[in-house]
């Protein structure tokens, strides 16, 4: 077990920077998964953990040891393959103490003792009757126990995962995610995870660093992220559906202000300098659907109905815009007149020029709220 | 950076044995016969290889103009280029029609272990059953002749010099077809069916088929085929030395054939130094096509 | 319903199909018949006639007979292309993961070199390397002659492989290397066994060639206990009359291993040949 730190870690390939002065700490214990859309340099980045590729700048620490230019096998990492990379000719016991019989002297391990610990994880993932056949008479499911357990074989220092469930089916996927967690808590193994689907991320990190372009955006835990990005682009790449941006301006008006978005005005206390342009983003979440109007309501059109089941995404216009909120299903039909209202309290507010978060801003939107 | 240093380290201890033996027994001995054949009394200079090209014996000889309008022998040069523009066109057409019609054919891969047969048996093997075939005591072809009463034909083809040189031409087709065959084969199979399948149905016929959408789509293929076939007859020598020992007089000699005269019988180095190095220059020059492909590839 | 009708085309390409292979059968089915006759009967009557005596007498002469002793030429053939296929597979085949592995100055140099290689005449060879065998000891020696075929066969092996392991997964070796093995390991333990389709091919191929070689052996093995098969069934051909009973049989028995060994690795074989001509394992 281990800490692991990136310190202003560049990598490029060819013109393209795939990975562009991250810094980060990850703990140790900690699960933590690198999230983004592909090409952002997630993968990358656990490349250079392992070893597999060696970075053009920066540097790269296990336990406060320099690792950046060792050798994979020097780091004592294990890492799980998106297409699992089970060694095809060899049996389902080979490929587990594959790891163990590579280094079998210098760990001063005996065959029988290999034997165990690969019959204790065999058992652990439930794969004990698997271990006399080749890779390819295994199903997927199967396929990813196995590239678990040799990744466990060995007690690594740091776990690293790239895209691990993604070729199962969904119902596969969220039981092993599950299975995931558990072990990775009971054995509290360092583990960074590398993923595009946000739910998974969600559901597994104690933090997550979300990725775009080959910088990290946002470090926090998921509540963190979800809840308080830090740029827009975090903002509208969680979520489901994500968080509506709304183009608005901040006016001074009489002593105070006004926030005027599309269909929407706010009064606020304060006075800004001058007008101002912002962007507004609120969460589908946060949006309440009524059908009579009322103070702090604002007319708007539903335009599509996405049922859920018990919940609704509705799509509406306002005021030329577009906002899809999440509400419980209550039967709205296409143009339908209805009346929004929003939750100020959970409003956020971005920098139209950097994308960046605006906090001051936000909680003053939030303060006049209730 | 050290990095770099040890993946070039890695590399070179993955290549050392074979740069090893590479070095000694292949790119030494070139070098050493391009100087060879540099090599004269008067010192460095192209008198072997002015030599070589005026060279008046029949056996020997690369071209001898004088023999040009009527029979061989015209020179080894001459017999390597003709054999070229007769062999090449005739087996790669051959082998792609055949690739073609194996589509249909029933048991299809029978008749193509069956082509492929003449490939994987010794050349000199083939030389002599080359000789065998047009043989007159034993062979078909001269028998088939011979009952047509076509006298010219009736004889051992190798033993005179007009028939010589065609004898080997003609059953370097046969040898060298299965390799036109496998090729292409493999190009037509990659062909989806359904392209075949969809020109059907717009009404084309067998021959429009394989004018306009097999021939264009194997065409790599078959340009991989014609290079290849030129450099082995550029090359050729075994069936010769088998079959006619490059006569009678001269008219069936190859340059490979020339040049193992001048170093074996004549012991004159440097003119087979130099035959060597013409054959070479010609045969890169084919294969320069092959080597800027995979090298893009 | 009435049965479909036979296309023309289907019919024409049937028609003709077998009748180039019956073409190109024939010459093998007169070896045979030539090879199992009386070579009398054979001229009398041609070997195309079934009627009469058959005889394995022309197989024995030329195998015992010391004048002909085609049991030595196939035991010294055997002895050379065995490591002669064995030895470049392993040293090109390292060679290949290299150049389609790693990045090291001068990669682009040695590829053409070995794509230069591929295309040159033995012939260019040839003198320089009787002075070198002269000079270490090694001509008309067989090991002199395996020296020649195993770095002769690096060049097209290597090409051949190197395009093989290109299209090799590298996630598995990867994998390996995480998993903490070193280089020569993953090579021989993870490489290797996922290339045998790719190796038997070459194997097949490279065999078949230095089995079929006539040229080196004509100019390095001159003494008759070290030629080569190919030598020897050449040399049962004499200068004036030619005995076709003994030659066939001798034709024959030099083409026995490579078609051998195509009956029982044709799949290898096909493939082996495509990826020499066009580089496609």
């Amino acid at each position: 077990m281990a800490s692991v730190r990136l310190e202003g870690v560049v990598k490029r390939f060819g013109r393209a920077t795939a990975v562009n002065r991250v810094t980060l700490e990850v703990g140790d214990g900690e699960f933590f998964v690198l999230l983004g859309p592909s090409g952002c340099g997630k993968t990358t980045t656990l490349r250079l953990i392992a070893g597999l590729e060696y970075p053009d700048e920066g540097r790269i620490l296990m336990d406060g040891e320099d690792v950046t230019y060792k050798e994979p096998k020097e780091r004592n990492v294990a890492m799980v393959f998106q297409n699992y990379a089970l060694y095809p000719n060899m049996t389902v016991y080979d490929n587990i103490a594959f790891p163990l019989n590579v280094r079998r002297k210098e760990i001063g391990l005996t065959r029988e003792e290999i034997r165990e610990k690969v019959l204790e994880v065999a058992r652990m993932l439930q794969i004990e009757e698997l271990l006399d056949r080749k890779p390819g008479q295994l199903s997927g499911g199967q396929q990813q126990r196995v590239a678990l357990a040799r990744a466990l074989v060995r007690r690594p220092r740091v776990w690293l995962m790239d895209e691990p469930l993604s070729n199962l089916d969904a119902l596969l996927r969220v039981a092993m995610r599950a299975e995931l967690k558990r072990l990775q808590k009971e054995l509290g193994i360092t583990t960074v995870y590398v993923t595009h689907d946000q739910a998974e991320a969600m559901g597994l990190a104690d933090r997550i660093a979300v990725m775009n372009r080959g910088k990290v955006v946002q470090v926090g835990t998921p509540r963190e992220v979800f809840h308080e990005p830090s740029h827009i682009f975090v903002a509208t790449f969680l979520g489901s559906p994500p968080m509506n941006i709304l183009e608005c301006t901040i006016e001074p008006r009489g002593g105070g202000g006004v926030v005027k978005c599309p269909g929407i005005e706010r009064p606020l206390q304060w006075s800004p300098g001058g007008v101002e342009r912002i962007y507004l983003g609120v969460r589908p979440e946060f949006i309440r659907v009524e059908r009579s109007p009322g103070p702090g309501r604002w007319e708007a059109t539903v335009e599509v109905v996405e049922p859920l089941g018990t919940e609704a995404v509705v799509t509406l216009t306002i005021g030329g815009a577009i906002v899809k909120a999440k509400v419980l299903d209550e039967g709205y039909r296409p143009g339908e007149t209805v009346y929004l209202e929003l939750d100020w309290s959970r409003v956020q507010a971005f920098d139209p020029e950097t994308g960046r978060a605006i906090g001051e801003l936000a909680r003053t939107l939030r303060g006049l709220a209730g | 950076m050290k990095s770099r240093l040890r993946e070039n380290l890695r590399a070179y201890g993955f290549l050392a044995p074979a740069l090893l033996l590479l070095g000694v027994f292949v790119v030494y001995p070139i070098v050493g016969t391009i100087i060879i054949s540099l090599e004269t009394q008067s010192g460095l200079g192209l008198g072997n290889y002015l030599e070589v090209l005026s060279e008046k014996s029949p056996s020997k000889a690369l071209v001898i103009p004088g023999n040009l309008g009527g029979p061989p022998p015209w020179g080894a040069l001459v017999h390597n280029m003709v054999w070229i523009l007769v062999h090449v066109p005739l087996t790669t057409f051959l082998g792609l029609m055949l690739a073609y019609m194996l589509i249909h054919v029933y048991g299809r891969s029978l008749v193509k272990s069956i082509v492929f047969l003449s490939m994987i048996i010794p050349m000199v093997v083939g030389g002599l059953i080359i000789r065998f075939i047009f043989d007159s005591q034993v062979g078909v072809i001269p028998r088939i002749f011979d009952t047509l009463g076509v006298e010219s034909l009736a004889r051992t083809w190798t033993a005179y010099p007009e028939t010589s040189l065609a004898s080997l031409i003609l059953g370097s087709v046969w040898l060298w077809l299965g390799f036109s065959l496998t090729i292409h084969s493999a190009a037509v199979d990659s062909v989806p069916r359904s392209l075949i399948e969809a020109a059907r149905i717009d009404g084309a016929s067998e021959w429009q088929i394989f004018r306009r959408v097999i021939a264009p789509a194997v065409w790599p293929a078959t340009l991989t085929v014609m290079v290849m076939t030129l450099l082995w007859d550029l090359k050729i020598f075994d069936i010769v030395y088998a079959a006619t020992q490059g006569g009678p007089g001269g008219s069936s000699t190859v340059l490979a054939y020339v040049m193992w005269l001048y170093f074996a019988r004549a012991l004159d180095y440097g003119r087979a130094a130099a035959t060597a190095v013409i054959l070479t220059i010609l045969t890169l020059a084919a294969a320069s096509y092959m080597i800027r492909r995979s090298l893009r590839g | 319903m009435p049965r479909p009708r036979l296309r023309p085309a289907v019919v024409v390409s049937n028609l003709l199909a077998w009748s180039v292979a019956a073409v190109w059968l024939l010459p093998f089915i007169g070896l045979f018949m030539t090879s199992t006759r009386p070579f009398e009967e054979v001229v009398i009557r041609g070997w195309w006639s079934p009627w009469g005596n058959y005889t394995i007498r022309n197989y024995i002469e030329v195998l015992a007979n010391p004048q002909y002793d085609l049991a030595g030429g196939f035991r010294n053939s055997l002895i050379v292309a065995i490591p002669s296929t064995l030895a470049p597979l392993l040293v090109a085949a390292m060679a290949a993961y290299a150049f389609a592995r790693f990045s090291f100055v001068m990669r682009n140099l040695l590829f053409v070199l070995i794509l230069v290689v591929m295309a040159i005449p033995q012939q260019t060879m040839v003198i320089p390397l009787f002075f070198l065998l002269k000079d270490l000891g090694l001509l008309d020696k067989l090991l002199g002659v395996i020296l020649i075929h195993s770095s002769w066969g690096i060049a097209w092996i290597a090409f051949f492989m190197r395009n093989y392991f290109t299209m090799l997964p590298s996630e598995v070796e990867e994998a390996a290397r995480v998993d903490g093995a070193s280089y020569p390991t993953i090579f021989l333990r993870i490489v290797l066994p996922m290339s045998i389709p790719a190796l038997a091919a070459a194997a097949a191929i490279q065999f078949t060639w230095v089995w079929a070689d006539f040229f080196f052996a004509l100019i390095f093995l001159y003494s008759p206990e070290n030629m080569v098969i190919t030598q020897k069934v050449v040399a049962i051909k004499g200068q004036y009359q030619i005995d076709w009973g003994l030659l066939s049989a001798g034709s024959i028995l030099a083409m026995i291993p490579p078609i051998l060994l195509y009956a029982a690795l044709q799949k290898y074989y096909l493939r082996g040949m495509v990826g020499w001509a066009t580089g496609k394992g």
